[in-house]
């Protein structure tokens, strides 16, 4: 089979160029279109469900929403997990799904218990399930900016001019406005007005939103036309409001502006954001889950151009996070290490072939190979990220194997000058190494492949490296069976088989040295062995972690301020800790501060919360060496304004931390109970435990308790003597406080709403319990009453976020580690929170985080390498038909994984799960060496050689092969392990492994193999 | 244990128990790094204001000078408007109809009625005096006399606030004095007139004018003032009788330029005179659920409570708190900040 597919490649030599040259055609075209990001899709399917009400406290927001609808949902099949938060006014329940679960049969499922739950909910209940979006989706924010409009014209701009607009963009799953002022007519009764007309609040609204329609009739037919008929009672503006009549009072109609004052007002806010120390408006733009981001940004960016050009004067739209930045620089990085990595591995073949011509024909099988992984990757719709072009980068070494053994055999038979036709040479020394070469190209996927069945984050991070990995390794296998037997056959001359000088020279010194630890053997093995027992001791030290944190270039600092803190005062801390950061630090270019909730509820953050994005100018304009540095630097200058958590994140790494625990932190300590005073109270204990050990930085614990409210409690006898519900009373209150919507004005496609209520800017006008008390109330029997006479007013405190996972609720203490590896920082405080906490009956504690993955990650390594080292043997059972050599070749995988822990250790790199796949990586190319080796022994048994000659001979006939393999290999990675862009953090602690791996396996393969194999062989013929 | 190690215990546990409170409420400067921290003092405030119920401007009860008229007439054609101004003997209304004529021919009646009973009056006193006629005549004649003249004088009355017209069945009605004119059906009512007569207005002194609300019982004591969107005027009366929860107060005569017109029904906030301190209402914060302020002692920033009683405008919160003087100083910025340090949150680990 193999034999007659070499044979038809070279009889048909136009047809496999012309296959071939279609295939790169498509690999270019594949390249070209690939959908590019900066990360794999990591998020699971999950469907987000916001629910807003008004008003409402969190506890309330729970028993009369959350609640409700966790019960509905929970019944959902394939779900993983269902959790929520609830605050203030705002519930956010998150459902993930297993694995490959459809999204959208998912949000039908949502949708359907949904529907059957909406009639139990609070009419005030509004919202549903959020855009289809992940995590991730966040990729490119603006402010706008025009200092002659106010912050409510600029937020009018963005609701009405640019989210529709952005909206139509193919792959925008919304447009999340943030900031600003949205424009209301506010309608302020005058309740003196009121109640001389003997109207109540009740009735107005009534009215008025009875009189606020446009109806719908019918058609009438009109001689031979037919005439629609409506009616039009609907105002359009604010004049038309006034004009509105909402009723009569003895036979004289009354127009709403006779009850008080009609103006331009605005919304309650729950959030703003300020740029620079000032407030403005920011839109931040979902992507579709699924999207291709680069295309979306691209468009999105084409798009923002021609609107701005429509703006007002003066209008200048400020982007300060775009992620088509981080994929270009992360792509950069990568795209260079694979640039890189192809000119030196072309580089390390020319050195070692010693001819033009062979490098060329090997050289020629990297384009090649790369442009048909880009092929496959298209047609299985694999994305161009950082993860899939590193496993490029990973194979670019391993990939030419097989081409430079098929060469190098070419080269010799060629060299041999044998009497026979030229292609019948190509084809003997293609046919003879074919299936060492797919032996091998076997190992390298065999070794890949388990990768696959990683489950959580680090599948999805590292699925895409190994797919790549697996279909360069087979692209490669075909490139060297057709491609380079019919390239050699126009390339290639009978004089190419020439050995270079100097690697004769240093075959020749291999030789001698060779024979020396021969002499010596016990001492080399005495040698290794101490090696490796120390190695094992290193790996004991090692740090651990679950994944190197991509630096994104990016900086958001995190702020909480107290609890019970109001927008106005929580903005004014950001302006200072914002103007501070911009004197101390000409780093920072501009600093956009988010704080409280977004319009959409996608992150229904609390008033105390504030995401501060630091955007930073060109690292070769900074003072310090590094990120690490800004970041310490900053922290040092933050540790000035004391009273407030401070926290430090990047864009994505904030939402994959969301994403996996649903807060962020890399340590996720969760208190599982019911009563919120001691939830409050385990969760600061623990946080002390916590604050207490080594490496524990940005400690916090969520503020449960904190809420204050003021419990207007009717008193019966006096709210029924007038008529005064407790509802009426709510919605009097309401409207006083913080309005009450009671329609629409429609004009054009702007939606204005109306409001009842004399608010300042959407803030009441009392700033005082006391003024709330005194305020006065127009019963239904259109008397008045203070407040205080109708109503206990009472001061009472209740949580002001109520987070719960599987229905239960909890607290979070969260917690980065710096300095140290998380599972020992983990172990630590297992054991200080076991040995100091005592938990009451029905509380317990779980430990979450990035901790979970790496447990789950190395649960998942733990039982895929033993199947990967079973698969290993059987291939090299079938290769060499014993067990004894089988075992022999891999012994030399302790020694190349003591490499890789002596490079972690050497570069104080942690062990990650990016190392781990390194060591799996490892593992191929060690036994492919070994092979190389031992199968060489193999064929020369049959000269009839002495056992020492042939051990000798054998070695220095394959240190070429051996050198070539490890070194490409080494030095296709070389560029990963040096490259410094966001994005290099990932993958450098791979290569590390791999490069350190390789030189020990390299030199256990060159020395310890063949003493093995001779004193192995000598026994058995003794 | 005895009295005096239990007084020396108690002492003790109180004194715990203030370092206690002192340690949790203080915060020294300089733990504050570079927060923006601005100061005010603390004023002393003397009286603060409070929405009250609607304010009504009506007439004090009992002092408008009702315009009664013996007669019914069956037309009545208002010359000047309901709460006009008007001068003294300013034709305010015409009045027609046969009722006039009958009014008219009934007051010269009276009066030709009088001058004959008086005639006779006159002429019959000497004789009754000297007894040539019997005192049980006399008495019949100074009967008849003076119910004459109280039937005139009911009429004339009336006449003097009448002019007559060239047609006998009409006349015009003149203001009695001057005043604001109103309308029968919108003038008090408080006394009640007889069947006989018909009220045909009201002539009220624009003294009279008031502005009335309703206050919390617990606030009459303090109330000094009323206020509109318009005017400012002081309290002149409180009633004594409780309407429910509320006292009814009245204001003093409303001043020139007030701008409230009599029947205007106005939003009207009350002054009170309170002897307590006021800071800006944003450094007002909550802990532990307790009103509080950040007062400044030397290099510590001491949160002390407060009770809140109102607000003088929305900008200052109106208070009273003991061992506070006027001047203290009072944080006015980062308190959130400052009250997160207080709460445990805060620094970087």
């Amino acid at each position: 089979m193999i034999g007659r597919i070499v044979q038809f490649a070279l009889v048909q030599r136009l047809f496999i160029l012309c296959i071939f040259l279609a295939l790169i055609f498509f690999g270019y075209r594949a390249w070209q279109t690939l959908p590019v990001d900066a990360f794999p899709d990591i998020s699971p399917t999950q469907v987000k469900v916001i629910m807003k009400a008004d008003g409402m406290t969190a506890e309330e927001m729970e028993a009369q929403i959350t609640q409700p609808i966790e019960v509905e949902l929970l019944g959902i099949p394939h779900q993983t997990i269902l959790r929520s938060t609830t605050k203030y006014a705002i519930t956010s329940i998150t459902l993930d799904f297993e694995e490959g679960t459809d999204i959208y049969w998912a949000r039908q499922q949502v949708n359907a218990r949904l529907a059957a739950v909406s009639s139990i909910l609070p009419s005030i209940a509004e919202g549903g399930i959020a855009p289809m979006s992940t995590p991730l989706s966040e990729m490119f924010m603006f402010t706008i900016e025009n200092p002659s409009l106010s912050l409510q014209e600029r937020k009018s701009i963005l609701d009405w001019e640019i989210r529709p607009a952005l909206r139509t963009v193919a792959g925008v799953a919304d447009v999340n406005v943030l900031g600003g002022y949205t424009r209301t007519f506010q309608f302020a009764p005058d309740i003196a007005k009121l109640n001389a007309f003997e109207f109540n609040i009740d009735q107005l609204s009534g009215a008025l939103q009875q009189a606020n329609v446009n109806g719908s009739v019918g058609r009438i037919k009109a001689g031979v036309d037919s005439l629609v008929i409506r009616t039009e009672g609907r105002a359009t503006s604010i004049d038309t409001l006034g004009d509105i009549i909402v009723g009569n009072y003895q036979n004289e109609p009354i127009a709403l502006r006779q009850l008080g004052t009609i103006s331009l007002g605005s919304l309650t806010r729950y959030g703003g954001v300020t740029r620079d120390g000032k407030e403005t408006t920011q839109a931040l733009i979902v992507a579709l889950k699924d999207s291709n981001t680069a295309e979306v940004v691209n468009n999105v960016m084409a798009k923002l151009a021609a609107i701005e050009k429509t703006l007002p004067e003066g209008t200048t739209l400020e982007v300060f996070y775009n992620r088509k930045t981080l994929i270009d620089t992360a792509v950069g990085t990568i795209t260079s290490a694979l640039g890189q990595a192809v000119i030196i591995v072309i580089l390390v073949l020319g050195l070692f072939l010693g001819n033009v011509r062979a490098s060329f024909v090997v050289a020629l099988v990297i384009p090649v190979v790369v442009l048909l992984t880009f092929l496959a990757m298209k047609v299985t719709g694999l994305t161009a990220n950082l993860m899939s072009l590193g496993g490029l980068v990973i194979a670019i070494g391993m990939l030419v194997d097989g081409a430079v053994v098929v060469v190098e055999n070419t080269v010799s038979q060629l060299g041999k000058a044998q009497n026979l036709p030229r292609l019948h040479l190509i084809y003997r020394a293609t046919r003879a190494v074919a299936v060492p070469v797919i032996a091998g190209t076997a190992i390298v996927i065999v070794v890949f492949v388990p990768l696959l069945t990683l489950t959580g984050l680090e599948g999805k991070l590292f699925s895409p490296v190994a797919m790549t990995i697996v279909y360069a390794m087979l692209a490669s296998l075909l490139t060297a069976l057709t491609l380079i037997p019919v390239v050699a056959s126009y390339v290639l001359t009978n004089k190419d088989g020439t050995t270079p000088g100097y690697l004769t020279k240093l075959q020749a010194l291999y030789r001698h040295s060779l024979g020396v630890l021969l002499a010596h053997s016990k001492l080399l093995v005495a040698g290794v062995l101490c090696l490796l027992l120390l190695s094992g001791v290193l790996f004991g030290h090692l740090g651990k972690t679950f994944m190197p944190v991509m630096d994104e270039g990016d900086i958001i600092v995190q702020l909480e301020k107290s609890p019970t803190i109001s927008l106005a005062s929580s903005l004014a801390l950001d302006k200072q800790v914002e103007l501070a950061l911009l004197s101390e630090f000409p780093e920072i270019k501009h600093i956009v501060a988010r704080t409280g909730s977004d319009e959409l509820g996608l992150d229904p953050m609390g008033l105390n919360e504030t995401d501060i994005f630091l955007q930073l100018s060109p690292p070769d304009t900074w003072r310090f060496k590094n990120k690490g540095e800004l970041e310490t630097a900053i922290r040092d200058a933050l540790a000035h304004f004391p009273g407030m958590n401070i926290g430090f994140t990047q864009p994505i790494q904030m939402r994959v931390s969301e994403m996996l625990t649903g807060t962020t932190g890399t340590l996720a300590i969760k208190i599982f109970g019911s009563d919120f005073t001691q939830l409050s109270t385990t969760a600061n204990e623990i946080a002390d435990i916590v604050r207490n050990q080594d490496g524990a930085v940005d400690v916090t614990a969520t503020l449960i308790e904190g809420g204050d409210f003021l419990s207007v409690i009717p008193k019966p006898g006096i709210a029924l003597d007038y008529g005064m519900s407790t509802s009426s009373l709510s919605q009097y209150l309401k409207m006083q406080v913080s309005g009450l919507h009671v329609g629409d004005v429609i004009k054009g496609r702007v939606r204005t709403p109306i409001y009842f209520g004399d608010l300042n800017r959407g803030e009441a006008l009392f700033t005082s319990p006391v003024q709330l008390k005194d305020l006065m109330i127009l019963m239904p029997n259109n008397e008045m009453l203070p407040l205080s006479t109708l109503a206990d007013i009472k001061r009472t405190q209740g949580p002001a976020i109520i987070e719960r996972e599987k229905a239960l609720r909890f607290s979070v203490v969260t917690s980065n580690v710096e300095g140290r590896d998380l599972v020992g920082f983990v172990d630590s405080v297992r054991n200080a929170v076991a040995s100091t906490i005592n938990l009451p009956a029905g509380y317990s504690v779980e430990y979450g985080g990035e901790f979970e993955n790496q447990i789950r990650a190395s649960k998942n390594l733990m039982t895929v390498i033993p199947i990967v080292i079973v698969i290993i043997i059987l291939i090299l059972f079938t290769i060499f038909g014993r067990w004894s050599l089988a075992l022999l070749i891999l012994a030399n995988v302790p020694f190349a994984l003591m490499g890789g822990v002596f490079g972690l250790f050497v570069t104080g790199e942690y062990l990650s799960v990016p190392a781990s796949v390194g060591f799996i990586a490892l593992l191929g190319v060690a036994v492919l060496n070994g092979v190389v080796m031992i199968s060489y022994y193999e064929d020369l048994k049959g000269k009839a050689m002495p056992l020492y000659e042939l051990v000798k001979s054998g070695a220095v006939a394959r240190l070429r092969p051996i050198l070539m393999t490890a070194t490409t290999a080494m030095f296709g990675l070389l560029p990963l392990a040096f490259a410094s862009g966001p994005g290099a953090e990932i993958q450098r602690p791979l290569a590390i492994v791999v490069i350190g791996g390789l030189i020990t396996s390299t030199f256990i393969t060159l020395y310890l193999l063949p003493i093995g194999y001779y004193y192995w062989e000598r026994r058995k013929h003794a | 244990m005895n009295y005096t190690t239990f007084r020396y215990l108690l002492v003790l546990f109180s004194m715990v128990l203030a370092c206690d409170v002192h340690a949790s409420s203080s915060v020294s400067l300089d733990n504050l790094g570079k927060l923006s921290l601005t100061y005010t003092p603390i004023n002393a405030v003397s009286a603060m204001e409070k929405p009250a119920s609607t304010g009504i401007v009506k007439v004090l009860p009992g002092s408008p000078l009702r315009i009664i008229s013996p007669m019914d007439p069956q037309k009545i054609e208002y010359l000047v408007a309901h709460g006009q101004n008007v001068k003294q003997n300013q034709r305010i209304a015409m009045l027609s109809g046969s009722e006039v004529h009958h009014f008219r021919d009934n007051l010269a009646a009276k009066t030709a009625l009088l001058e004959i009973t008086k005639s006779r009056f006159d002429k019959n006193r000497e004789l009754a005096s000297v007894n040539a006629i019997s005192q049980d005549k006399w008495l019949n004649i100074a009967q008849q006399y003076y119910d004459a003249q109280l039937t005139w004088g009911h009429l004339n009355h009336f006449a003097e606030m009448f002019e007559p017209h060239s047609d006998e069945d009409m006349g015009y009605l003149l203001a009695p004095s001057k005043g604001i004119f109103m309308l029968p059906e919108q003038a008090p009512t408080d006394i009640e007139t007889q069947a006989t007569e018909t009220q045909l207005g009201a002539i009220v002194n624009p003294n009279s004018i008031r502005l009335t609300t309703l206050v919390k019982e617990s606030e009459k004591e303090f109330v000094e003032a009323m206020y509109t969107d318009s005017c400012s005027v002081e309290i002149e009366k409180i009633e004594k009788i409780s309407h429910r929860f509320f006292v009814r107060v009245w204001s003093a005569p409303l001043p020139e330029g007030c701008a409230l017109q009599l029947g205007a029904q106005v939003n009207v906030r009350v002054k009170l005179s309170v002897s307590a301190h006021s800071v800006p209402a944003a450094s007002v914060f909550y802990l532990h659920g307790q009103a509080s302020i950040f007062v400044r002692h030397d290099d510590t920033l001491k949160a002390v409570p407060i009770t809140l009683i109102g607000n003088t405008d929305n900008d200052s919160a109106v208070f009273t708190a003991p061992n506070l003087a006027n001047n203290d100083e009072v944080l006015t910025s980062s308190i959130s900040a400052v009250q997160g340090i207080l709460l445990g949150l805060g620094g970087i680990e």
